[in-house]
């Protein structure tokens, strides 16, 4: 990914990149079918951190995140004879990720557990944080670290179908029709997904944003 | 948290998104995390699938023809149905002739908890009607209850296929009532006898008794009570009068009415008094 615009805060891959990566895509797939196993790891290179970025977030556990998108991979690796090639590479691993992921929240639904990732200060997240508080050392990481305990307990409020079209499109930046395809809805669900978690999102940190 | 930031410009959603954006693994993670998935892929990749895991890909190849084999099953189903019930839950196995040494093997016949009875073939009491209605002479031996006041005989009953109407004989008199003729020709000579010495009217006996509807019924059996009887152990005269080369076999005929389902499924209370076990169907 890298075209990113810092505009809205999230990232946003063109579409011309992303017609060159799905024929990029295709040929590598090409390769691991025709029996080049060591091809894959190409793809695993490319889409590894988005994967785990998806599970991570549907999850808020990173021990199950990397487990999850190991899954992923090697579904994708045993099943990659079977894909088709009718939708892009990246849209059918994102669908057995999701699928995974969802499959792991149903069956661990009791029993939920947040471990956070440290989240990594750059020029974005720095201002945004400079915005957020003027405090400064320890005070300051206690203070991001309650922010991430928050914003992963309002992600966690959502239902799982929620919470994954947010998660799709706000964090890991895909278009509603993509998501549509992912999901396996609708663009109107998603629209309409979107809006309701984004109501609820708002209402829950109320006292972080601008009203 | 508001009352400490209130002098600092605060943020929107999307800002909160790109805090939650940058919540990344470090680089060692995905060191270890390519060595793992490497490791597993071997692995998948030398393990042996097994044979269900393939059921999933040839039930969806079969999911175009669903109708037939959904029908097929239904068949299927109805088929077997059908025929576990038609099937009888006692079987006996009715001897060819001159196999009696194959009708020599004891059948368990299970009834209800309390109460076990033994069949085991016997020699026929009377001679094996023609092959086409065979019967299957069995006896069943009650155990005798705790009473010791006398011994109980061996109960005898005749049990074999139905037969066809017209197999079956004219109506003949039944032990019963021959003994009740008996008794009544006897009971009427010496009321005769008394009578002449009394001097008093004479009065037909035989039409008393065919007034009396309780005596009538037990002279003359109903065809309904006929398959219902149970003999008990026969007595020298009857084994004689059932000896008699001459006339129809009515013991074997009216025994035989009552098939082995019947017996097993009506048999419903055994009662002991004296020298007499009386079952109720």
């Amino acid at each position: 990914m890298s075209v990113i615009s810092k505009v809205f805060g999230k990232p946003l891959v063109s579409s011309d990149e992303r017609r060159r990566e799905a024929d990029n895509d295709g040929a590598i797939v090409q390769r691991v079918q025709e029996g080049e196993v060591a091809a894959f790891d190409q793809l695993v290179l490319r889409y590894r951190e988005r994967v785990y970025g998806v599970v991570y977030n549907m999850t808020s556990n990173r021990e199950d995140a990397a487990d999850l998108t190991q899954d992923t991979f090697i579904k994708a690796f045993k099943s990659i004879n079977r894909f088709q090639g009718q939708s892009s590479f990246f849209t059918w691993l994102y669908r057995i990720a999701v699928n995974s992921a969802l499959s792991h929240l149903r069956k661990s639904k009791l029993r939920t557990f947040f471990s956070f990732e440290k989240i990594n200060e750059d020029d974005k997240t720095i201002e945004i944080l400079a915005q957020l508080t003027d405090k400064h050392g320890a005070d300051r990481e206690l203070y991001v670290r309650e922010l991430q305990e928050k914003l992963n307990e309002a992600m966690q409020k959502l239902s799982i179908k929620h919470r994954t079209v947010v998660t799709l499109f706000e964090i890991d930046g895909l278009s509603h029709e993509q998501i549509a395809e992912v999901v396996g809805c609708s663009v109107g669900t998603v629209r309409s997904r979107l809006h309701y978690a984004k109501q609820i999102l708002q209402a829950d940190l109320q006292s972080y944003l601008n009203t | 948290m508001k009352s400490d930031n209130e002098n600092h410009k605060q943020v929107s959603l999307d800002d909160l998104f790109a805090l939650k954006r940058a919540e990344r693994p470090r680089d060692e993670f995905w060191d270890d995390f390519q060595r793992q998935l490497h490791v597993r892929q071997r692995a998948e990749a030398i393990e042996p699938k097994r044979w269900w895991f393939t059921l999933p890909r040839v039930l969806s190849g079969l999911a175009r023809y669903q109708m037939p084999i959904g029908a097929a099953a239904v068949l299927a189903v109805t088929f077997l149905s059908f025929r576990d019930y038609s099937e009888p839950g006692f079987e006996v196995i009715y001897p060819e002739p001159g196999l009696e040494a194959a009708a020599q093997v004891p059948v368990v016949i299970p009834v209800e908890p309390s109460f076990t009875m033994e069949i085991a073939a016997i020699e026929p009491v009377i001679e094996p009607p023609p092959a086409a209605t065979v019967a299957l002479p069995v006896v069943i031996e009650v155990p005798a209850p705790s009473f010791a006041s006398s011994e109980l005989a061996p109960m005898v009953v005749w049990a074999g296929p139905a037969i066809l109407a017209a197999d079956i004989a004219p109506a003949a008199p039944t032990p019963s009532a021959l003994s009740i003729a008996a008794n009544l020709a006897k009971v009427e000579a010496q009321r005769l006898q008394v009578g002449l010495l009394l001097g008093e009217p004479q009065v037909e006996l035989a039409a008393l008794v065919n007034q009396s509807k309780t005596l009538s019924r037990v002279a003359i059996p109903q065809p309904s009570r006929e398959r219902l009887f149970v003999y008990q152990a026969p007595t020298e005269d009857f084994a004689m009068q059932a000896q008699r080369p001459a006339g129809p076999d009515t013991h074997g005929l009216i025994a035989r009415r009552i098939s082995q389902d019947e017996l097993y499924d009506s048999v419903s209370r055994v009662s002991a008094d004296g020298d007499r076990l009386t079952l109720k169907f």
